[in-house]
């Protein structure tokens, strides 16, 4: 009896990943999608976050209910903890490289007397 | 249940958006689009790596992965750091030091 | 106070050594833990452990506003696929918000979080005006922004004190 519960808990965990998997290459694949459609450079900026966050995310959630062992979990969750933190500071980085060189983003708006 | 099918599955699309990535890095524009296409591409072979330990059966890649994440980081600053003062810090004007 | 600083630094560099090494032997252990003493001390000396460097009141409240953050991501992931797969509805804008934050570790994670959802990039972060120029990618996400809730939840982490 016990033992059926594990087995149906370990196939919930494996279909949850693999779904968890699928859904962030889709994600992967949307974000890089952006990555060249979008207007500029700036827009350009949030297909890159799309990777970086949901298509990363998701993925790393999906090898995470994987793991064979908790030592590979660990370093899974260490990798997801240094994505979150550096991905959006190098974005930011970039953008404010981007604005401090003159580069001038493309704005829908009459909203000139904004910006700074 | 074997599980590479998905493994592979994954590691296709991570592929094919690293493909498309460095489409964008060639065409962009600016620099800013090319270091940005970089640092996306950066991020991908993490994942990549990652994914690749666990479809090869060798977990052992995440450590390469973990010291992969810091570097890409570490790159994409300095790259921009270049770009604004043309030097990686040595002889940044004293007004300047504080906010690059 | 130093001593404080040094032993919250020294359990947490020691927790991950641990964590990582899958090696439990009493001699590996200890050269663990006086690697993790030793890079606190040199830590210490090079000035980073103060407020800024290791903001351990807003480390221990993070876990608690990181559910919401996670479900705001989620939302606005799928926003910004949306707009992905229709180029032409992008009505970028460039807005300022405000921020209340009273630290500059705190600004700084309010602009991290601002650039962690999809949607809203943090362009330039003025620490005298205490004002962010965010970038957002259609009308939505600039309204979004003027909604105090990120920069309410981000303050009850900076916490009471300094």
């Amino acid at each position: 009896m016990v033992d059926d519960v594990l087995m149906l808990v370990d196939i919930a965990r494996q279909i949850i990943g693999v779904g968890a998997l699928l859904l962030g290459s889709l994600a992967i694949l949307l974000g890089a999608i952006g990555l060249l459609r979008l207007g500029d450079v700036y827009q350009r900026m949030h297909g890159a976050g799309i990777v970086d966050t949901g298509g990363a995310g998701l993925v790393l959630l999906g090898l995470l209910l994987l793991s064979p062992d908790w030592t590979v979990a660990v370093r899974i969750v260490l990798i997801g903890g240094l994505l979150i933190m550096t991905s959006p500071t190098a974005t930011h980085a970039i953008a404010r490289a981007a604005r401090f060189s003159g580069v001038e983003p493309i704005l829908s708006t009459d909203s000139k007397d904004k910006e700074g | 249940m074997t599980l590479t099918p998905w493994f592979s599955v994954t590691l296709a699309s991570i592929g094919i958006s690293i493909v498309i990535a460095i489409l964008r890095a060639s065409l962009g524009p600016t620099a800013f689009d090319r270091v940005l296409a970089v640092n996306t591409i950066g991020t991908l072979v993490v994942l990549s790596i990652c994914v690749y330990g666990f479809f090869d059966g060798r977990p052992e890649f995440l450590d390469i992965a973990v010291l992969y994440a810091l570097i890409n980081f570490i790159g994409t600053i300095a790259i921009l750091k270049f770009f604004r003062h043309g030097t990686l810090g040595d002889h940044l004007p004293p007004e300047d030091t504080h906010n690059g | 106070m130093p001593i404080k600083a040094i032993s919250a630094s020294t359990a947490l560099m020691f927790g991950l050594w641990l964590m990582l090494s899958g090696h439990y032997t009493g001699l590996l252990i200890s050269l663990g833990l006086i690697s993790a003493i030793g890079a606190s001390l040199i830590a210490y000396r090079m000035g980073v452990l103060d407020e800024e460097g290791l903001p351990l009141g807003l480390l221990i409240r993070l876990p608690k506003v990181s559910f919401w953050l996670i479900w705001e991501i989620l939302k606005s992931n799928i926003d910004v696929a949306r707009v992905i797969m229709n180029p032409a509805s992008a009505q970028p804008d460039l807005v300022r918000v405000k921020a209340s934050q009273k630290t500059v570790a705190g600004l700084v994670t309010y602009a991290n979080f601002i650039t962690l959802t999809p949607g809203t990039v943090a362009v330039n972060v003025d620490e005298t005006s205490n004002e962010i120029l965010v970038h957002g990618l259609t009308k939505n996400f600039c309204d979004g922004l003027a909604d105090p809730e990120m920069d309410k939840r981000v303050s009850a982490l900076e916490g009471g004190q300094s």
